[in-house]
């Protein structure tokens, strides 16, 4: 597509054999465009983020999940979006325009969309899917809003583009479509909704 | 945003208060005082519909993109047997 890239893996010891695989796709295309940045164990995601950055060369960098229910074609558009309107970040929504998912049943859609909401009336972030993690970041940016950002899972996608609003940075919004794992299973229990409103309030009450 | 939050019900508040529990003297016409006295009810109610109104809409027509999910298993095979070469 013309764009120069690298490709940063962050492998905190995954038991499915991720990092062998990793090492033979590195193989192929080369060390200067598949760099392997392991890590010992699993430290988590916003370290991950930090870790990949001191890593990162070039002046743009996109986040996503590496198992696929981010598909790679939707990068054209962020960049062309990003173009169109010099954004700061770019994020993927699956809740506008044809963005949406697949494999949700309607249970997972329903929580989906009420904790949208509310996060929606309580914050009016400007953005309309604040948890997902599809997103292309300016680097300069990327690095001023991990150092400013403090929670985890869930909230801390939150907690980025609503830190990213209050510095001021422009936000354009591409919608992408997200095929739940098609390896592995994903869990939305009930922990989890419990930390996502604590973190929300706590976001409500600081921002 | 809790500050805005806060700032914004105080006024709301106070400014109901003021003209729904003003001293005789100062009253409103009674028809507008028996509709003011229970409008934060009205109104919690109303989000409340409009909340649930909104969360259907978005969650019916929550897009399934049954397209891209059989795309993807196309480029998977595609990628595997590009690797296996």
């Amino acid at each position: 597509s013309g764009n120069s890239f690298e490709i940063i893996i962050i492998d905190d010891g995954s038991p499915d054999g991720t990092q062998e695989i990793a090492e033979q796709l590195e193989k192929i295309y080369g060390s200067d465009k598949i760099l392997l940045r392991p890590r010992a164990r699993k430290l988590g995601l916003g370290t991950a983020y930090i870790h990949g950055m001191k890593h990162a060369t070039g002046n743009f960098i996109v986040i996503m999940d590496a198992d696929l229910s981010h598909h790679p074609k939707f990068i054209p558009e962020f960049i062309r979006k990003q173009k169109e309107g010099n954004f700061d970040i770019v994020s993927g929504t699956r809740y506008k325009g044809n963005g949406g998912v697949y494999g949700w049943d309607l249970k997972r859609k329903l929580i989906s969309r009420g904790a949208n909401f509310i996060t929606q009336v309580l914050l009016r972030p400007g953005a309309s899917d604040l948890t997902g993690s599809f997103r292309l970041y300016r680097k300069e940016v990327l690095q001023k809003l991990m150092e400013k950002c403090v929670s985890k899972g869930y909230v801390f996608q939150m907690e980025m583009i609503v830190r990213a609003r209050q510095l001021g940075y422009t936000i354009g919004e591409v919608p992408i479509s997200f095929v739940d794992r098609v390896y592995g299973e994903s869990k939305l229990g009930g922990n989890e909704i419990v930390s996502f409103l604590k973190g929300l309030l706590t976001l409500f009450a600081t921002t | 945003k809790l500050g805005q939050w806060l700032c914004g019900l105080a006024l709301l508040g106070s400014a109901w208060a003021a003209l729904a529990l003003a001293p005789p003297g100062l009253q409103l016409p009674a028809p507008y005082r028996q509709a003011l006295l229970p409008l934060p009810v009205y109104l919690l109610v109303a989000f409340g519909c409009y909340s649930l109104a909104t969360v259907g809409y978005r969650l019916a027509t929550f897009n399934d993109c049954e397209e891209a999910a059989a795309e993807l298993q196309e480029h998977i095979s595609a990628a595997r047997a590009d690797l296996r070469r």
